[in-house]
């Protein structure tokens, strides 16, 4: 059994919406008691699509966001009760949109240079930027870009300055928000790419959220599917894609465009939308728009149960199997 | 500043920019060396109401003084007080903005309702009694303008704080451990430093205004000469109606406030369109 690098045990966010100063009117509920663990030097791929919940998870993970209930373990500890600084040079994120998340004042160099500089990571000018250098050559940027502005880069350089930036720390876990997501899709695959030989140079754990399925499927080890702020489906990714057991797994699955010339048999096609994360259905949360629902699952919140080694699913369908 | 070679260079190519730090030096460099320049004006002298000539080049008065002495000698207390009015009202202003716009919360709420009960004050009578009351000083009268602009900035500062703040490179630097006061201090106050410095000019420019109405309102400091007080000696000796009329009397200090005004003005605008990147590429 492969040892838990992270564990997130029944992690919950609930943001207060109020339209009024004194007057609470509800909560969305952007993520459900969610639990998982991740394992040394694995890449976790989570996917949802818009709205359920994943960008968030990936925030409170950071801690960027305080949970409104839950626990994120790392090495013993809940992080949520630890300083700040714990967590800060282990744990990296990039994020979505190359174009806002570098400071358009500051040249990519500098910005790259201000964590190292801040955590004493080196110490003076001259020192940092000979580290800077070498990050700029390790994303496969020039070192001469140190002295650039972010707008004189295109989006998937960005990427790489912001990939950049976060190795600088030398994390061992990278929290990757739908970072290819953004970007056209030769450059995505560079990005991937890059990752991909990142995570074998510097033994790096990646939690790698998006929204493309193709994408995680490329990437990951183990993937994690999300459906309004909760685990619908965890398993590794051939097991997955092989044996799909969830319903909204496998339209999820189905609806990959395959670049192929012949008729596809089938495509399960969902009607509807995902519902308001501001009044949750009562029994299971895909049931609205779910083609094998039955009369329970209105009433009959499924439990998330192992149905088979290592591979959870939230489905009235599956008994539970290996737990009794 | 990190950037300050390349904000040089496309700070000296804007011609209007450029033209109103001309200007405000000019103004500032007489200020500062009037004493080397002229006499200070004072007492009587014996040729009275002359026009423009060599020896005055502006004129003299109704007391025989050289209006161009004086003129110098104003300059050099009206920017005195824009420096004095602007450093209060930065010193408070700016660090309010950042934090209410930075820390949405309650503190957030207090600063800014703070902020809207002096905006709603009305400044010209407030300006008066508080100058009545602490005393003809120009200190005094720098400190009242610093305190009645500082609203404005702050409010100007935390609106921008509150764009830059939701944007997704300060989350990035929360992410990367970049404590809150780098964060206000310098990721968020390099992205609104082009706003709050065209204000900051523009802080400048009114405590000009704000002083020669004080002046001409008889608040200001009588034994220190500046623009608005020789309005008001012009004023007071009926030199706008007379025929014939002593126009270089009114006239200089006049068109003085409007240069000074307009300087800051270009200046600000220069700053503002150099301050972003993207209007610099060619």
């Amino acid at each position: 059994m492969k040892e838990a690098y992270l564990k997130v045990k029944n992690l919950t966010k609930h943001f207060p919406i109020s339209n009024s100063l004194f007057r609470r009117t509800g909560f969305v509920h952007a993520v459900n008691q969610v639990s998982f663990e991740l394992y040394q030097s694995e890449t976790l791929g989570i996917v949802g699509e818009s709205g359920s919940g994943k960008s968030t998870l990936g925030r409170v993970i950071m801690k960027l966001i305080q949970p409104t209930a839950g626990e994120v373990i790392y090495k013993g500890k809940n992080i949520f009760n630890e300083p700040e600084a714990t967590i800060r040079r282990d744990m990296q994120m990039v994020f979505q949109d190359p174009y806002a998340s570098l400071n358009p004042r500051m040249k990519v160099g500098d910005a790259i240079a201000e964590p190292l500089l801040a955590h004493h990571i080196v110490t003076g000018r001259k020192e940092a930027r000979e580290k800077v250098c070498d990050l700029l050559h390790t994303v496969g940027l020039q070192p001469e870009m140190y002295n650039n502005f972010p707008h004189e880069f295109s989006g998937g350089q960005r990427q790489r300055i912001s990939i950049a930036r976060a190795l600088g720390m030398a994390p061992k876990l990278l929290v990757c928000d739908e970072a290819a997501s953004a970007l056209d899709v030769s450059v995505q695959a560079q990005i991937l790419n890059l990752f991909n030989n990142l995570k074998n140079g510097m033994d790096l754990t990646y939690l790698f959220i998006s929204h493309d399925l193709a994408v995680v499927k490329y990437i990951s080890s183990r993937i994690l599917i999300m459906y309004l702020g909760e685990v619908m489906e965890l398993a590794d990714t051939e097991e997955l894609f092989s044996k799909p057991l969830h319903p909204y797994t496998q339209a999820l699955i189905s609806a990959i465009p395959e670049p192929s010339t012949r008729r596809r048999k089938e495509r399960i096609l969902l009607e509807g939308d995902i519902p308001s994360s501001i009044n949750l259905p009562e029994g299971c949360k895909f049931q609205s728009r779910c083609f094998k629902a039955m009369p329970e699952c209105v009433y009959t919140h499924p439990p998330l149960s192992e149905v088979a080694p290592q591979h959870y699913v939230r489905c009235l369908l599956y008994p539970n199997q290996a737990g009794g | 500043m990190i950037e300050s070679r390349t904000f040089r260079e496309a700070f000296f190519r804007n011609r209007l920019a450029v033209l109103g730090l001309i200007g405000v030096v000019l103004i500032a460099l007489t200020g500062i060396l009037a004493p080397i320049l002229r006499e200070y004006p004072s007492g009587y002298g014996s040729e009275l109401y002359n026009q423009p000539s060599a020896k005055y080049p502006l004129g003299s008065d109704s007391m025989g003084l050289d209006i161009f002495a004086e003129v110098i000698w104003g300059s050099r207390s009206s920017f005195y007080i824009s420096l004095m009015a602007v450093a209060v009202a930065s010193l408070i202003g700016i660090p309010a903005g950042l934090i209410s716009g930075y820390y949405k919360g309650w503190i957030g709420e207090v600063i800014d309702g703070t902020v809207d009960i002096f905006l709603t004050l009305p400044t010209l009578p407030l300006m008066i009694i508080i100058a009545a009351v602490m005393g003809p000083s120009i200190t005094n009268v720098a400190i009242v303008i610093g305190l009645l602009a500082w609203p404005s900035l702050a409010r100007i500062t935390r609106n921008a704080t509150l764009k830059i703040s939701e944007m997704q490179f300060i989350e990035a630097a929360r992410s990367l451990g970049i404590n809150s006061k780098a964060i206000l201090f310098k990721h968020i106050f390099l992205n609104i430093a082009g706003p709050v410095l065209v204000n900051l000019t523009l802080v400048m420019a009114t405590a000009v205004l704000a002083e020669s109405g004080l002046s001409f309102l008889g608040l200001g400091d009588p034994t220190t000469w500046s623009w608005g007080t020789i309005l008001k000696k012009a004023w007071d000796a009926g030199a706008i109606i007379d025929t014939p009329n002593p126009w270089w009397w009114w006239l200089s200090p006049s068109l003085f406030i409007t240069l000074y005004v307009v300087c800051f003005n270009m200046l600000g605008t220069g700053i503002n369109d150099t301050l972003n990147p993207k209007n610099r590429e060619d």
